[in-house]
């Protein structure tokens, strides 16, 4: 009876400590996730940026043509020639599953007395959806990008004032546009400075006819940019950055999100190995006389070893089962209350109940190599 | 005389490392097949150390010992295990039952651990040990549902289960009352009229050494006196 209270408590001890490690990584996850998404929904994951022209083609001498970039003398007038030729060859790599060149510049805007600075950005439509999905980022008005309309972030539009409908002056010009859509990435950075226009009004609106400043690329697995970025062929005069390049605290913070977690588990898991180990060496104490018995009547050592590493395996994937259990309920509790996703895949699932099985055999290898090699005499003796 | 089922020449037995105390001193000892014998000393004397030696259960530092004629001296634990488990059936003074198994499964162990698992045509065997015992109708129960006595008589049937040519009891009867003490040595008693089981008993108890045909005493760690009860304890 005492034997099955202790394998009851311990089981439970796993099963906590198991729901601990599920639950701390489900967060972790949500948090990187939701993190992420927030700064990466409306950036590119590679972006080429026009620089100041040396004079020399994008591809070489020999295809100088393709993306000039003019000396100009600021940076207002850096153009990026050449761009609506290689776009072509992004749209026809796989790898990429968004293109959009984008005129981006800085410009003031104006509600009534109110004025707020802006990013201003051109793009089509179509092609900016794909690379920030915008469509499901709109929380007032429509997704368009007519002629003299903009979007405006819902930050922006408490800034000025403004609704759906409304106008508001851009640029030295103070050119009149009217708001088609307010978004929401929940980024105050994108939201409260961010104004998207078509290209072409926006190349309008910084007297820059035809041209770009940047484009942007989506690829499937952010993680990889680097890696894709580092394949692209060297552009003269275009410079080529990931998000992880201009994100470089938050990968900072994520990396140290996952240490901490890693941490966390480790430890929760050393605990949850020493309570199977303990508990197993007062069984193998306790049960020394059974040991000894089966040991006279023949029992091999391999046999009693395999006795108590399967208990351990047993306190381990029950223990898991629990765990998993209790740690799943404790994420979707949280998740009903927390404004972000906490998932718990089925792949955190297996891999914790896997590890809780691992830990419970190794836990029990010590126990269960104590067991095999004790004395049948002594132990029959010692346990009277 | 009878063929040997045990033979010890010139068996000793020390513990410690650093500073090693003999125990038994040189044990020569042979025993019969079909033999009854008592072994009984003073506490202290060797008498569970000598046992072990004999049922294996713990190696000599020197001498030999030979089991149905044949010398373990250099056989290695899984083969002495496998021995152990062939010819030698075990009662101690605890009955040291597994609790989590019924009494019928206990009784079966023994065959089942050669057999590599408990199995369904092993339990018929079992009945009729416990039968034997006195206690088919516990067949299904489990040890904690039974008294010290009868708990006893399982382990007896245990020990009977793979018919072993010599059961080694260790103070069989010293937990019990003298009714169940009498009733448990009965049985031994009419396994080994019956089957010519040999039995090698080590007890404090004077009177039941005298109902053995062969009483051996140790003092010190060396044989004292060997020879009928008459001749060992006197009348």
């Amino acid at each position: 009876m005492e034997g099955r209270t202790q394998s009851l408590l311990i089981l439970v001890g796993v099963g906590v400590g198991v729901a601990a490690m599920v639950f701390i990584n489900a967060i972790m996850a949500g948090l990187e996730v939701n993190l992420l998404e927030k700064t990466l929904g409306a950036q590119a994951h590679i972006t080429l940026t026009a620089e100041r022209s040396r004079g020399q083609g994008i591809f070489g001498e020999e295809d100088a043509t393709y993306a000039r970039v003019s000396s100009a003398e600021s940076n207002r007038s850096t153009r990026f020639e050449g761009w609506q030729r290689l776009v072509p060859r992004f749209d026809d790599n796989p790898v990429f599953t968004a293109v959009c060149p984008r005129l981006v510049g800085a410009a003031q805007v104006r509600r009534g007395a109110v004025r707020s600075g802006a990013v201003l950005i051109g793009a089509d439509a179509h092609r900016l959806n794909d690379l920030t999905r915008i469509r499901e980022r709109m929380v007032a008005g429509s997704f368009r990008l007519g002629s003299g309309e903009v979007l405006i972030g819902d930050s922006m539009s408490e800034t000025l004032q403004a609704r759906v409908g409304d106008a508001i002056r851009i640029g030295d010009e103070q050119q009149l546009v009217r708001i088609a859509g307010i978004f929401d990435f929940g980024s105050e950075g994108v939201d409260g400075s961010w104004v998207l226009g078509s290209l072409r009004s926006v190349q309008t609106l910084l007297d820059r006819p035809g041209d770009i400043s940047e484009i942007g690329l989506r690829i499937d697995e952010p993680f990889e940019a680097d890696n894709v970025a580092a394949t692209l062929p060297e552009i003269p005069q275009v410079k080529i950055e990931t998000w992880t390049e201009r994100n470089g605290e938050l990968l900072v913070a994520l990396s140290s999100q996952g240490a901490s977690s890693l941490m966390i588990s480790a430890f929760v898991l050393l605990a949850v190995a020493m309570g199977i180990a303990s508990v197993l060496i007062v069984s193998v104490v306790q049960r020394r006389g059974q040991i000894g018995i089966l040991r006279a009547i023949g029992t091999p050592q391999a046999i009693v070893r395999r006795v108590f590493l399967w208990q351990g395996a047993m306190l381990g994937l029950g223990g898991a089962m629990l765990g998993v259990g209790l740690g799943t309920l404790a994420a979707r509790g949280l998740a009903s209350v927390a404004l972000f996703d906490i998932p718990v895949t089925p792949a955190l699932m297996g891999s914790a109940a896997g590890i809780a099985l691992g830990i419970g055999l190794v836990s029990a290898f010590l126990p269960a190599r104590q067991a095999a090699k004790m004395d049948p005499a002594r132990a029959i003796q010692g346990a009277g | 005389m009878k063929e040997a089922i045990v033979e010890l020449r010139e068996v000793r037995k020390s513990f410690g490392e650093e500073r090693p105390v003999e125990i038994l001193h040189g044990i020569d000892l042979r025993i019969g097949r079909g033999e009854f014998v008592a072994l009984i000393g003073p506490s202290g004397s060797g008498k569970s150390t000598l046992l072990n030696q004999i049922g294996l259960l713990d190696r000599p530092t020197s001498g030999e010992i030979s089991l149905e004629g044949k010398n373990i001296t250099g056989l290695d634990d899984t083969e002495v295990t496998r021995l152990r488990g062939q010819t030698l059936g075990f009662i101690f003074q605890f009955h040291h039952l597994i609790p989590a198994l019924k009494v019928a499964e206990n009784v079966m162990l023994p065959a089942a651990v050669l057999k590599g698992g408990l199995d369904a045509a092993l339990r018929p065997r079992a009945l009729e040990l416990l039968d034997a015992v006195g206690l088919k109708d516990t067949a299904d129960q489990y040890p904690r549902e039974l008294s010290g006595g009868m708990r006893q008589r399982v382990a007896i049937a245990r020990a009977l289960m793979n018919a072993p040519p010599l059961i080694l009891a260790d103070e069989p009867t010293g937990n019990l009352d003298t009714q169940s003490s009498d009733r448990v040595f009965e049985l031994l008693r009419r396994q080994h009229t019956e089957k010519e089981t040999s039995f090698l008993i080590v007890t404090h108890d004077d009177s039941l050494a005298a109902r053995c045909d062969r009483v051996i005493r140790i003092v010190d760690g060396s044989i004292d006196a060997d020879g009928s009860p008459s001749e060992v304890l006197g009348d």
